[in-house]
């Protein structure tokens, strides 16, 4: 029976002392998925993307930037947007006339008070 | 008529250590050898004190159950240590016989494991054999000697014992058992081998001790764990950091121990197969001049495990059990991700975060691990021992992470866990 408590002991000794400390650095902005595309005719294209974590960030607006080029920008390309903070599954429709059959890309974004984050830019083809 | 009477008197008195001494020799009678108690009808332990009395009861075992320098002798709730002048012989349930003998070079006498009785016994004490054929009890020996070959040395090996046998088994069947004299090694089973051969050629009786004995015991082994992983990385760079939520896994194992080898029965191996599974998240950074990428991935790791352990029993008797091992694992490993993400920002120019579903972790499919273990084993009933193991498994390059463009680099596990298990 001393055995066994000698072993529970050293066990306990080794499982409080081993956990990962390591200084990862913190991230307080918002994360979420790449967007995912519905293209319902020429002039309408509905754009989701899931929220996965809000962050600590104040969130200002979200939105997608879409155009024919892959690096795309607020200010720069077409945007479509909400104010504040979104659903979980937030969803947009763009009114815009595409070109048929022409590739245009997409990102997600999410602005805070701090920064704009991106996701990553997926290609879809217009009807 | 009296003086006839009075010499063969004293030729039976001067006789009687001779007659003790042939005791040790020899055919062994059923009455000394046979472990079943008449009482009962099943096997026990029982030691024939010196005066001839024959008594049931329990010895207390040693770690080498062919090694005993004295015995404790349970009986009828009393317990007494016995020494070799006490006793004739003494016998376990596991079918050893041991008989007091005073061996070649010995001041004293010992208790001696005997093999093979019949007009030629074989014996066995702390690694050497002997044979005793009544009159005189010899060791089987051999041994290196260098020679010089055309100026080049060599070691020669005499088998001293191979002219022992030949002059102890002379005549016709001894003849025949030549060529399988000169070939036979200095093992056990191959002077039992010589040993039978020449006594049913002679048509002389014989008793073979150890074919009652096992060569191993196998038990079937159960466990449940859980354990504890810590992680280094000696290609780390400087300017990333990781972290690992959670360390704890739980573990099941079954399989199977071979123990109390006969000659070896501080040895026991076993081999398992097992399931490892744990959830956690793994978060990691990396910053350089222009830019901070972090990545966190949720996910479940399983790994099938398949350890090969070889254990030594440091404490071995009746009550408990202290062993250490060595092990060797397979570790067959998979994870399912439930999320995964990268992110990378600017920190100098506009502030902008872009987020990339990219995983930042992969692990090794296929690793073999050697690992080391402690382990407490205590009976609970007649059938059935509980066991404590602490076991420590090193997986070296377990994981792969790299962040964006960062470098790869290479994170060893270190797994320690603590099972409880049953062996039946």
């Amino acid at each position: 029976m001393k055995s066994g408590l000698l072993f529970l002991l050293i066990f306990s000794l080794l499982f409080f002392s081993c956990n990962d400390k390591e200084n990862v650095l913190p991230r307080t902005n918002p994360r979420f998925s790449t967007p995912s595309v519905q293209v319902i005719n020429q002039s309408e294209v509905e754009f989701i993307a899931q929220v996965y974590d809000y962050g600590s960030d104040e969130i200002i607006e979200y939105g997608f930037v879409f155009n024919n080029r892959s690096q795309l920008e607020i200010g720069k390309d077409q945007v479509v947007k909400g104010s504040g903070r979104p659903e979980k599954s937030f969803r947009l429709v763009s009114n815009h006339s595409f070109e048929i059959s022409k590739t245009y890309y997409v990102v997600a974004f999410i602005k805070t008070n701090k920064s704009v984050i991106y996701s990553q830019a997926i290609p879809f083809n217009s009807k | 008529m009296i003086k006839i009477l009075g010499l063969a008197a004293c030729i039976l008195l001067m006789c009687t250590p001779f007659i003790y001494a042939q005791g040790q020799s020899g055919f062994i009678e059923e009455s000394v050898w046979s472990n079943i108690n008449p009482a009962t009808g099943s096997s026990s332990d029982f030691i024939v004190t010196k005066e001839g009395t024959k008594l049931f009861g329990a010895i207390l075992r040693t770690a080498e159950l062919t090694d005993y320098s004295k015995v404790d002798f349970a009986y009828q709730g009393n317990t007494s240590s016995y020494l070799p002048t006490d006793l004739q012989a003494f016998g376990l349930t596991e079918g050893h016989l041991f008989l007091s003998k005073k061996l070649p070079d010995a001041s004293e006498l010992e208790f001696v494991q005997v093999l093979f009785s019949g007009k030629l016994q074989l014996d066995y004490r702390r690694g050497n054999y002997y044979i005793d054929n009544g009159v005189e009890i010899q060791q089987l020996k051999e041994y290196s000697q260098d020679i010089s070959v055309d100026g080049e040395k060599r070691s020669r090996l005499i088998k001293l014992y191979v002219s022992t046998l030949k002059v102890l088994t002379a005549g016709d069947c001894g003849l025949e058992l030549n060529g399988l004299i000169e070939k036979s090694n200095l093992e056990e089973q191959d002077f039992i081998k010589i040993l039978t051969q020449y006594h049913e050629c002679e048509g002389l009786p014989y008793k073979l001790y150890i074919d009652r004995v096992k060569f191993v015991s196998i038990s079937p082994i159960v466990s449940l764990g859980i354990g504890s992983s810590f992680t280094n990385s000696s290609d780390i760079p400087d300017n990333a950091n990781y972290n690992f939520s959670n360390s704890l896994d739980y573990r099941a194992f079954a399989g199977v121990r071979l123990h109390d080898f006969r000659r070896f029965p501080k040895s026991s191996i076993d081999l398992r197969i097992g399931y490892v599974t744990r959830s956690t998240t793994y978060d990691a950074s990396y910053e350089v001049r222009h830019e901070i990428a972090t990545g966190t991935q949720k996910f479940k790791e399983s790994s099938i495990v398949i350890p090969l352990g070889y254990n030594y029993s440091i404490i071995k008797n009746a009550n408990k059990e202290i062993y250490v091992g060595l092990v060797m694992s397979a570790w067959l490993s998979s994870f399912k991700n439930d999320q995964y993400l990268i992110e990378i920002s600017n920190i100098y120019g506009p502030v902008e975060t872009q987020v990339f579903e990219e995983q930042s972790i992969t692990l090794t499919d296929n690793t073999v691990n050697p690992g080391i273990r402690a382990s407490a084993k205590f009976p609970i009933s007649s059938k059935m021992k509980l066991f404590v193991e602490l076991e420590a498994d090193y997986l070296n390059d377990f994981y792969f992470s790299q962040l964006g463009d960062s470098p790869v680099y290479r994170i060893n596990r270190t797994s320690v866990s603590l099972q409880i298990g049953i062996e039946l």
